[in-house]
């Protein structure tokens, strides 16, 4: 008789692997979301060097809040949780990971990484066209 | 005393039936004809017999398809009941989901249909109601073992389908979180509303069409074939182990393709409602306007799509008009 600690063992792995295996299958039936597995991967720290890029090209979008493009690579908040942190001349900002309507309506430095957009506030709600400071995203 | 007027006595004094207002409640599910407490059973006047088992009467011969639930309720007997885990985390859920207060049912007569371990029967029993709780499965098991000492609470097994009870019983009948695990959905939320009194209030909350529940309803078809104790092996494994990670990618990407549990009310929580999102055999995924509209057609009246999504409340007329008479308002 097979003690209750190695069944508990065998129906771990066995259910581990047939889930596994229904994730692939569905991912291939186009039932979930095969993009969100990619983009982790080819986002990892792994397969690549840290992460860096400076912002130059900001667009208003409502209230404090602005838009920068962001190039692809590293993970956003859309597929999982974004590593990246802004850096306002050279100090960082935030908090990250922040509701978009928290930015607009709030801003101190809110930010989120969504995609291939970086929804941002500056610390102070000054415009980021004309204070003359420097805007960065590092990923941590 | 012969073992027969014994065996009455035992099974009238545990069947709570000498206790107004829960008083002679059950009528034959097949043909509505009135029963009596007869030798361990109850008899109708035709002969059909519905045994009474471990205190508990049984209006089905078996859990049919929901074995999942049977070892679910039986395996977390008390760990979302507030009064025994000390929160108050299922009145909490019970108000969002039904805009339901004390004094709405403080004395009335409430089903809860697919009673469970008795979360919400828990709650109905302290805001003063007399609840009738039934379960297709076993899960009756632990939620009269919950509720013995309670003199306002009354669990049965019996199938929403074909409930035991005549039409116009009860004030308000309670449904959340049960509807969309039966084979039909508005089928099933259709059996209940003739049970309910001229006036009476139904309240039902159904798995919306979206997020986390339309990700599962992929999943369900290959995950309830998975015996459930295996499932639930991988579970207590598996919501720790995320839970320690979850900050990690993997984690994170897992989350995204297998949404699991992380409610913040505790480990055996997130295991135990892991378990319960992915071994159901049924997983009806419904809109609001599905769900009204199963309202309107049953003739309910002041119909009220509640703040939470699917959570739809209405009540019976007094006279029972067309399904037109029927208003349709959004919370």
């Amino acid at each position: 008789m097979t003690s209750r600690p190695i069944r508990r063992t065998c129906n771990v792995v066995w259910v581990s692997f047939y889930l596994a295996f229904i994730a692939m299958a569905l991912m291939v039936r186009g039932r979930l979301p095969a993009a969100v597995l990619w983009r982790s991967l080819s986002g990892m720290r792994w397969f690549r060097s840290r992460f860096r890029q400076r912002l130059d090209d900001f667009s208003p979008e409502q209230g404090t809040c602005w838009v920068a493009n962001v190039a692809g690579g590293p993970i956003s908040d859309r597929d999982a949780r974004s590593r990246l942190q802004l850096y306002e001349d050279k100090r960082p900002i935030g908090p990250p990971h922040s509701l978009h309507d928290d930015i607009r309506t709030l801003g101190g430095g809110r930010f989120s990484h969504w995609a291939n957009h970086l929804y941002f506030s500056t610390s102070d709600g000054s415009d980021p066209r004309s204070n003359g400071r420097t805007y960065e995203v590092v990923e941590q | 005393m012969t073992v027969a007027a014994s065996l009455d006595q035992d099974c009238a004094s545990t069947l709570k039936v000498c206790r107004a207002p829960l008083n002679n409640l059950f009528v034959c599910p097949q043909t509505g004809a009135a029963l009596t407490v007869q030798r361990g059973a109850l008899v109708s006047s035709d002969g059909r017999r519905y045994p009474i088992v471990r205190e508990i009467p049984r209006f089905v011969t078996d859990d049919k398809y929901v074995g999942s639930f049977s070892f679910e309720w039986n395996t977390h007997t008390d760990t979302q009941l507030d009064a025994f885990n000390g929160s108050a985390s299922s009145e909490a859920i019970f108000a969002e989901k039904t805009a339901l207060r004390p004094v709405d049912v403080a004395g009335k007569l409430v089903l809860d249909a697919g009673v469970g371990a008795g979360r919400f029967s828990d709650v109905l029993s302290r805001w003063g109601a007399n609840v009738v709780g039934i379960d297709l499965s076993y899960a009756v098991e632990a939620a009269h073992a919950n509720f013995r000492d309670r003199a306002n609470v009354m669990i049965a097994q019996a199938d929403i389908g074909k409930l035991p009870f005549a039409d116009g019983t009860f004030d308000l009948i309670v449904s959340i979180g049960v509807l969309h695990h039966t084979p039909s959905t508005e089928t099933y939320f259709k059996a209940l509303v003739p049970k309910l009194k001229p006036g009476g209030r139904i309240v039902i909350w159904v798995y919306p069409n979206e997020g986390d529940y339309k990700i599962r309803n992929y999943w369900i078809p290959y995950t309830s074939r998975i015996p459930a104790e295996a499932f639930y092996d991988w579970c207590r494994w598996f919501v720790p182990w995320a839970a320690r990670r979850r900050e990690s990618l993997l984690v994170q990407v897992i989350h995204r393709l297998f949404p699991f549990s992380n409610q913040g009310l505790g480990m055996e929580n997130d295991i135990l409602d892991t378990f319960d999102g992915y071994s159901p055999s049924f997983h009806g995924i419904h809109s609001n306007a599905e769900v009204t509209g199963w309202f309107a057609d049953t003739g309910l009246a002041e119909i009220k799509a509640l703040p939470v999504l699917t959570s739809v409340t209405g009540i019976r007329p007094s006279s029972t008009g067309p399904a037109g008479t029927a208003s349709t308002g959004s919370g």
